[in-house]
């Protein structure tokens, strides 16, 4: 009964040991990788939209164009139809930082146009769509993100 | 500096109010390791709460300094409290191998903190649960109302509740700021008490402290725990989930063996925070609480049975009343919940099943952690067979079938991707329960099934030894 018993643990020592060998190179290398983050306030936003709209400190720029336009001004953001995480985070980060303003959603079909909505004032956000509207104003956030103001704020 | 200052009195407050709660709850002294778990879980909870419910009448400073003297208060009281309790109280004496295990522990929590400090915020740990903490910041210290409604902003799910952002936004005030880089402190913490509890938990089921070392120091080994989606470092609700139901168990546990009202009243407690962290601990909630009311009525009486289920009801019936008021929008995620629904789907349970085998099987994320899982209840079933392994079973399986089974009712066009996206988090929850299944599993000497239920008073509380 002792030597089952004891083969019992042995089997389960070894068990665990396998256990710890498998991952532990994966946890060593993950420690040892270089920092994916600064100690900035939006230290994590910043990274992912960094990525996605290939310009540093997207928030900071992000930021300053929301502080000029009054809280009162809807947004409007404008993309490509298309099942698209990236396209995705980048909608729901203007909505996590435009707070309380309210961020609707257009997605465009390949040779849809975009038209000015009825309600005004609107500020429109194009995210890899070709801006369809005539304005001198516009502001530019890296190759793939253009924000148009409203026309009464020429 | 004012980073720091601000941190530590937010963790002072977070300490004091845990602390006079888990005192205002036991009758004698628990040891300190398991005190500063109570004290971590118990504490964030409680100041979490109090921002939601002073939040309705206070804001900005008023809120703050509401919030900070109740906690201060909390404190005294359990300062007052544990003065009173007799010395004799367990104390936790580390033997000589111990000082070596506890500083490879150290090493551990510290690679977790740097781990912790170099990920990003996850997708949910930003857009979901940071997000509401920023808000509630800037609305000084409680969500705004419109919040709950904002149909742009129903990807953040208004319909979480608010454990993890309203901790977060009490940092967020303290600090003077919002800040995405040192919130992710907060996790280790949850992480740390979590291993403390394991300890305890783990060297009562095997009765064997080596064995509680070796899975407090495997715990890290797993892939989903350090580098995924949920794990400690994203900043998730789903690590604090598993760590607090760990805890709830872990003193059932107790109750179960020794029948003490401590035990009981921490694993009331505990359980009662479960529903407040994520919307499935309701469900751990439920199933915790289903077994500890047959160990209730069994020990007591049935009146103290459904006592015990009044913090976690209330706490349930105040958020859905809460989500009513403020006409919070329903989750896009899952269909109603009908009969209709239920015969429309229920041919995807193969295809439920198929994806559970496939994630339980997927050694990159869960090493073969989830095989040892099964080797112990394999374990278990054949050589223990006692209330408390089938009770430790149940406390898994449950909760996992629940969580399957809830997809019965997705909405998501493919359910298939549905799962992929969210079972390896809710997995997570459980992978603390896993590990006390191969804690009770390692046990050399198997209970028998007579020695499970003791007389009340007939024993004492188990852990006052700690050899």
């Amino acid at each position: 009964m002792k030597i089952i018993r004891a083969s019992y643990l042995v089997a389960w020592t070894l068990l665990l040991i396998w256990f710890a060998a498998r991952d532990a190179p994966n946890l060593f290398n993950e420690v040892r990788r270089d920092s994916a983050i600064t100690s900035t306030p939006d230290a994590s936003m910043n990274y992912f939209l960094e990525a996605l709209l290939a310009v540093p400190k997207p928030v900071d720029r992000l930021n300053a164009i929301l502080e000029q336009l009054p809280r009162s001004y809807r947004i409007v953001f404008v993309s490509p139809k298309r099942d698209d995480d990236q396209r995705d985070f980048v909608y729901y980060a203007v909505c996590y930082l435009g707070w309380p303003r309210k961020i609707n959603r257009v997605e465009l079909d390949e040779h849809e146009q975009f038209q000015r909505p009825d309600f005004e004032p609107a500020v429109i956000m194009f995210y890899k769509a070709r801006p369809s509207i005539e304005s001198p104003n516009r502001w530019r956030i890296g190759p793939n993100l253009v924000v148009i103001p409203p026309v009464e704020s020429k | 500096m004012t980073i720091l200052v601000g941190i530590l009195v937010a963790l002072f407050t977070i300490g004091a109010a845990g602390f006079g709660i888990t005192a205002l709850l036991v009758r004698q002294r628990i040891s300190v390791w398991e005190s500063a778990a109570l004290t971590w879980f118990l504490g964030t909870a409680s100041v979490s709460l109090m921002l939601w419910i002073l939040g309705f009448v206070l804001r900005g400073w008023a809120l703050q300094i509401g919030v900070a003297a109740v906690c201060v208060m909390l404190g005294a009281l359990g300062v007052t409290r544990w003065r009173s309790f007799s010395g004799a109280g367990q104390r936790f004496v580390f033997v000589r191998t111990d000082n070596l295990l506890a500083a490879l522990s150290c090493l551990e929590l510290l690679a977790i903190v740097h781990l912790s400090f170099h990920h990003t915020l996850g997708w949910d740990g930003l857009l979901v649960w940071e997000l509401k903490a920023r808000y509630a910041f800037l609305n000084g210290g409680a969500l705004p109302a419109d919040y709950f409604q904002d149909v742009t902003r129903r990807f953040s799910h208004p319909e979480y509740p608010l454990f993890l952002p309203l901790t977060e936004t009490w940092f967020y005030l303290w600090i003077g700021d919002f800040t995405q880089f040192w919130i992710k402190l907060l996790f280790p913490l949850w992480y740390a008490a979590g291993m403390s509890m394991l300890w305890f938990a783990a060297r009562e089921l095997s009765g064997n402290r080596w064995i509680a070392w070796s899975l407090v120091l495997l715990f890290p080994f797993i892939p989903s725990v350090h580098g995924a989606p949920g794990g400690i470092q994203s900043g998730y609700a789903d690590m604090p989930l598993g760590m607090i139901f760990l805890g709830a168990i872990f003193y059932l546990q107790r109750f179960l063996r020794a029948g003490s009202r401590d035990s009981l009243m921490l694993c009331v407690a505990l359980g009662a925070i479960l529903p407040w962290v994520k919307r499935e601990g309701a469900i751990l909630w439920a199933v915790t609480m289903l077994c500890a009311l047959f160990a209730i009525w069994n020990r007591r009486n049935l009146r103290s049975a459904l006592f015990s289920l009044l913090p976690g009801i209330g706490l349930i019936a105040a958020w859905k009343t809460f989500e009513s008021n403020v006409h919070v929008l329903r989750p896009p995620d899952f269909l109603p919940v009908s009969e209709e629904f239920f015969l429309a789907n229920f041919k995807r349970i193969s295809g439920i099943g198929h994806e559970l085998y496939l994630e339980l099987c997927d050694t990159s994320r869960w090493n073969i952690f989830w095989a040892l899982v099964v080797l112990a209840i394999l374990s278990i079933l054949v050589r223990e067979r006692t209330v408390r392994g089938f009770v430790l079973i149940l406390l898994l399986v449950v909760p996992l079938a629940c969580d399957c089974a809830s997809y019965i009712f997705s909405a998501w066009p493919s359910y298939i991707a549905h799962i992929e996206q969210s079972l390896p988090r809710l997995l997570l929850q459980l992978v603390p329960i896993g590990w006390l299944l191969i804690a009770l599993a390692l046990r050399s000497t198997p209970n028998r099934p007579a020695q499970l239920a003791p007389p009340p008073g007939g024993q004492s509380e188990p852990g006052t030894d700690c050899n």
